[in-house]
């Protein structure tokens, strides 16, 4: 396993077009856990994870070379993360009914989580899953990510003010909807 | 500091959720973070190197339809250059079957069939070609968005 670098020194590599591959493997390396699973959070399962998470490098390899470091390379990889789960969402909806669908994703977590035997996390994992879409992201960023409103209003492109009165909104529905079950 | 003032603001908002441990759900299978970076190489230079051999794949087929086409054109117009030194009533339909027949047909079933294979080998990477088009709209769509977010 490689060790993890600055973002300035695998950006540095990618430059090089005979370090591409190199500085790309470093990139992965660094970002690869936090990218799996702010997408699993969205997708769900390990498979559609994966799927989405390699097509999200693919895109930054293919879209690299027009990164301009005005923006964070986390951000950056953020925001293209984001936008691939929602693409596979939104493919998915129309595959699927989403009662289906939503039923199904709570039957998994509800057989994972019977092996943890932690009820409050299944009810955790409940409310968060029937969360609009955006709300849902905001939450994971910063519940999760523990992304600062700066960082997420970068990714989702809304501002600070809409992104509080989101997760405030998200954080109220969760607790309500654990001590109502 | 950063994590001190979101903890503070989900105290604020939730004691229920501030209490509660946050881990990642979901098993991962064994060594999968440590293959992903080959796998993801793999598959982008696969792609390239799949992209570049289609590319070069239909350009000679392509062509060797145009000749065949070409050919067909050909023997159409040996043809018509009979009809036109000859009058229409001094070549017999049979004479004419049997022209084709014997130096057209002398190009035979083999020529035949290879013409047909070769359509159809253009006709499936056209379509392969089309839906790679239609992926790489996608794509355009999607390089739009992040035009827009650079």
């Amino acid at each position: 396993m490689l060790k993890v670098i600055e973002d300035d020194e695998i950006l540095t590599l990618i430059a090089d077009p005979k370090q591409l591959d190199r500085g790309f493997k470093y990139l992965m390396v660094k970002y690869q856990e936090p990218l799996y699973w702010h997408i699993r959070r969205m997708v769900k399962s390990h498979e559609d994870t994966d799927d989405v998470l390699q097509n999200t490098f693919i895109k930054v390899y293919k879209n690299i070379k027009r990164f301009e470091s005005k923006s964070k390379l986390f951000t950056w990889l953020y925001k293209i993360a984001t936008n691939e789960s929602i693409t596979f969402l939104n493919k998915r909806k129309k595959k699927r009914t989403e009662s289906i669908d939503e039923q199904s994703s709570l039957n998994n977590m509800a057989t994972s989580d019977s092996v943890d035997g932690d009820e409050l996390m299944l009810k955790l994992n409940r409310a968060i899953s029937i969360l609009p879409t955006k709300q849902k992201l905001v939450f994971n960023m910063r519940y999760y990510d523990e992304m600062t409103y700066d960082q997420i209003s970068a990714v989702l492109g809304t501002s600070v003010g809409g992104l509080k009165a989101s997760y405030h909104h998200a954080v109220k529905k969760i607790e309500s909807f654990i001590k109502e079950e | 500091m950063k994590n001190e003032d979101i903890k503070k603001e989900l105290s604020e908002l939730s004691q229920t959720l501030a209490h509660l441990p946050k881990v990642n759900r979901g098993e991962v299978p064994d060594g999968y973070f440590d293959q992903l970076p080959d796998n993801v190489l793999n598959k982008v230079t696969s792609t390239s190197s799949v992209s570049n051999q289609e590319t070069s794949k239909v350009i000679p087929l392509f062509l060797k339809a145009m000749g065949i086409a070409a050919s067909f054109a050909i023997l159409l117009f040996v043809i018509s250059s009979q009809k036109t030194t000859e009058s229409a009533e001094a070549i017999p339909v049979d004479s004419m079957v049997e022209f084709i027949m014997d130096d057209i047909g002398e190009l035979d079933e083999d020529f035949l069939f290879e013409v047909s294979n070769e359509m159809r080998d253009v006709a499936e990477l056209d379509d392969e070609t089309l839906n790679y088009m239609l992926e790489e709209e996608i794509d355009l769509i999607d390089d739009k968005i992040l035009e827009s977010i650079y």
